[in-house]
């Protein structure tokens, strides 16, 4: 019976044993993941052997032995969705929304890869976090062989592996100048995906470029400086207290207000209710929109020890951003105010944007939600 | 001003249209739904194993099995990943200092094919601490010595081995070892003689025998004796990759390329085999070489990336024999040598000292040899040459 044992033993034994020496056959499971920084956004893509995958997601749909592109393709949506959802990107607490891309093909080392590009859509901040999660709990000695490349070009690599799966990312941007010009990026980032401070830029255009439509071109330029530099005084104003904490104003309250400014400033472009000095009321209604600026810089977490230059930069993103937008739209909204049919358009353009103000305002006080955005 | 300006954004956009256009070279979106892009994975039972151990961590009898399963199934299919596989059915103890005996043993078989021959090491001896007559620990710890070039520890392990199966295993321990240490002729005997008594064994050890009967006869010089071996090894099992990898070694060292080529046309994409392909195409100017030495340089790019020393021996050879960067490949020679000194890795480190001229750098082969009296065909010629200089 003894003996019986260790002839069992052994012959378990052996097998092992002969396996060991086929460590000779490697190709361990590798996957890549890149990440590029441009300041603002972040993009990459995951690629992972087309082995992995199935062993995973079991990709041999009909089940004939073979994975063709046609089986990974119908299942492309959520198959992306599940690979990606293994990488979890943090800026301080708030976790990147990543969003997958069209899949490619690739092959590395010999082996099919599926290629998932993504962009990530993260809250800017300091260092990035990622925790990496794909196959674990089922092959312990993958690896993931992450590079990330920053704003100057110059690449890092990170491995992750099963015993240490979480990394921190801390910026590429060492360097105070570097650092400044990041957020210059995030202010003129954030002024061109604030519809809503464009829309009211544009009503103060309009309302200018209608007034001044039958003296010099000239005038309508210099008027719109006068309004344009008013409205940047008094939000750089409120955006430097409520970033340093002397204002508070809930945001909620905020973005309601700065809903209700477009939608006053269209009607007073048709029926001056308010004041015909457009600089005027851009002074006034930029306070509530400096704030509203400032609740966006909140997320970004200055650094305590450069707050101001920062703030300096994040504004003159924000500026250089404006500025952008009255160059494109200016001459064509002067030259149009100058046609005939101006005279029924430009009511109709504020008629509009009151609309718009009027559908925010009732998304962001009633909590309906009209706008897409 | 405005002039340089233009050339600064032109130049700036087709640096950056090149960039992109480099980076996309290779990844495609296919047209073709009927696009083959890889086999799938053969269905077993393991995987309701393995989802069950999800569903329950810390199931001993189940993860032990899972991982056993995971192991022989990477033998089967010579798959690396299976290590992974069974690593992770492990989680639970994988760390614990002073985890249940089966996992531990599991942990030094899976350690040693990771090349982390002292954590290996350590875990056996903790199991033959407290129970001195396992035999699964002290074959392990035999191999592993004899991997590591501790013949006498193995000699020492194979002795206490049981008589267990009419001793076929005990005697490839014994024999394995008297060959490491200038005994060839007594180890040809004992293992031909162990062969012929033996009537019970499965198939399986019976190879791994002949397989160990072909290497000692190489060792010898004895050619035909290996060759005989080897062609009956390739005829009757779907022989392994170790097999078929120094098989390809033989027929390579004595230039016979274009049989080596053939022998290993379609048998397998593993490193090892790729690479000993590689080394054929190189020589007989075979243009298949450029497609093997790219997914060869990839594979081990990654893996050193990762920190992966398992390919060692591999890679070096390919530094050696194709890419012809002999710096490189000595210092891979060297760091291979400080784990692994079987007579492939004596060879690989005197070619690698000769080819790069630095003869102090085999010392310590030389002091291996006249430390275990190893007197092998592949290894003995080289050292006279290294004397000659």
């Amino acid at each position: 019976m003894r003996l019986l044992v260790y002839v069992m033993a052994i012959i378990i034994l052996v097998v092992l044993q002969l396996s060991a020496r086929h460590a000779d056959a490697h190709s361990q499971s590798y996957a890549y993941l890149d990440f590029a920084e441009d300041g603002v956004t972040v993009s990459g893509r995951f690629q992972a052997a087309l082995r992995d995958l199935d062993r995973l997601y079991h990709l041999d749909s009909n089940g004939n032995g073979t994975i063709t592109w046609g089986e990974v393709r119908q299942r492309e949506a959520p198959l992306a969705q599940a690979a990606l959802s293994t990488l979890s990107l943090k800026t301080g607490s708030h976790a990147c929304k990543l969003s997958p891309q069209p899949m490619l093909i690739d092959s590395h080392g010999g082996e099919s890869y599926l290629v998932m590009p993504f962009t990530a859509d993260c809250p800017p901040g300091p260092a990035m976090r990622l925790d990496y999660s794909f196959l674990a709990g089922i092959d312990a000695q993958h690896r993931g062989l992450v590079t990330v490349t920053g704003t100057n070009g110059s690449s890092r690599n990170f491995v992750v592996a099963a015993g240490q799966r979480e990394i921190t990312i801390t910026s590429s941007q060492s360097g105070i100048f570097t650092e400044l010009a990041s957020f210059v990026g995030h202010g003129f980032h954030h002024i061109l995906i604030g519809y809503d401070h464009i829309l009211f830029v544009l009503t103060l255009l309009i309302g200018t470029a209608m007034q001044q439509r039958g003296g010099p071109l000239r005038q309508t330029f210099l008027q719109t400086a006068k309004v344009v530099t008013a409205f940047t005084l008094s939000h750089s104003v409120t955006l430097g207290l409520a970033a340093q904490g002397v204002l508070m104003i809930p945001v909620a309250l905020a973005e309601s207000l700065i809903a209700a400014t477009i939608a006053i400033a269209a009607v007073n472009n048709i029926w001056p209710l308010i004041t015909a000095r457009l600089w005027l009321m851009a002074l006034g209604f930029g306070l509530i929109h400096g704030v509203g600026f400032a609740n966006v810089l909140r997320g970004l977490q200055l650094p305590q020890d450069n707050f101001l230059l920062s703030l300096l930069s994040f504004n003159i993103g924000v500026e250089a951003g404006q500025l952008a937008v009255v160059a494109i739209a200016l001459p064509v909204i002067a030259i149009a105010a100058r046609q005939s049919l101006a005279r029924l358009a430009m009511p109709a353009a504020n008629c509009a944007i009151t609309a718009l103000a009027l559908m925010w305002l009732s998304d962001r006080t009633l909590g309906t939600s009209l706008m897409p955005f | 001003m405005p002039r340089q300006f233009t050339w600064l954004c032109t130049s700036g956009a087709l640096t950056l249209l090149i960039h992109i256009a480099a980076a996309q070279a290779e990844a495609t979106r296919p047209n073709d739904d009927q696009l083959v892009l890889g086999q799938a994975r053969p269905t077993s039972t393991q995987q309701s194993g393995v989802a069950n151990l999800a569903a329950d961590r810390d199931n001993l009898e189940l993860a032990v099995a899972v991982a056993r399963a995971a192991i022989e199934q990477g033998r089967k299919a010579a798959d690396p990943r299976s290590y992974g596989e069974a690593e992770a059915a492990l989680a639970t103890w994988w760390n614990v200092s002073d985890p249940p005996q089966q996992v531990r043993i599991l942990r030094a078989v899976i350690r040693q094919a990771n090349h982390e021959f002292s954590r290996a090491r350590a875990d056996l001896d903790a199991v033959l601490a407290v129970s001195p007559r396992n035999a699964q620990a002290l074959l392990s710890r035999a191999f592993l010595n004899l991997v590591t070039g501790d013949i006498a520890a193995a000699k020492s392990d194979c002795n206490v081995l049981p008589f267990g199966a009419r001793g076929l295993i005990r005697n490839i321990c014994l024999a394995r070892a008297a060959a490491l240490s200038g005994d060839g002729r007594a180890a040809q005997l004992l293992l031909q003689r162990a062969l012929a008594a033996d009537r019970q064994s499965p198939p399986a050890l019976r190879s791994f025998a002949a397989d160990v009967l072909a290497d000692i006869s190489v060792g010898l010089g004895q050619r035909n004796e290996a060759e005989q071996l080897y062609a009956a090894a390739d005829r009757t099992q779907s022989a392994d990759v170790a097999t078929l990898g120094a098989y390809a070694d033989f027929l390579l060292d004595m230039d016979r390329s274009a049989e080596a080529l053939r022998l290993l046309d379609g048998r397998g994409e593993q490193d090892a085999l790729l690479l000993r392909r590689a080394i054929a195409a190189k020589r007989l100017g075979d243009p298949r070489l450029e497609s093997w030495r790219g997914v060869l340089n990839e594979r081990f790019e990654a893996a050193a990336k990762a920190g992966n020393r398992v390919h060692l021996r591999e890679e070096a050879m390919l530094r050696l024999d194709v890419e012809g960067d002999t710096a490189l490949a000595l210092k891979l020679a060297v760091q291979n040598w400080a784990l692994q000194k079987e007579p492939a890795d004596a060879r690989l480190l005197l070619r690698a000292a000769l080819s790069a001229g630095e003869s102090a750098a085999a010392q310590p082969v030389a002091d291996f040899i006249a430390a275990t009296g190893l007197n092998d065909a592949r290894v003995t010629p080289l050292i006279a040459r290294l004397e000659q200089k």
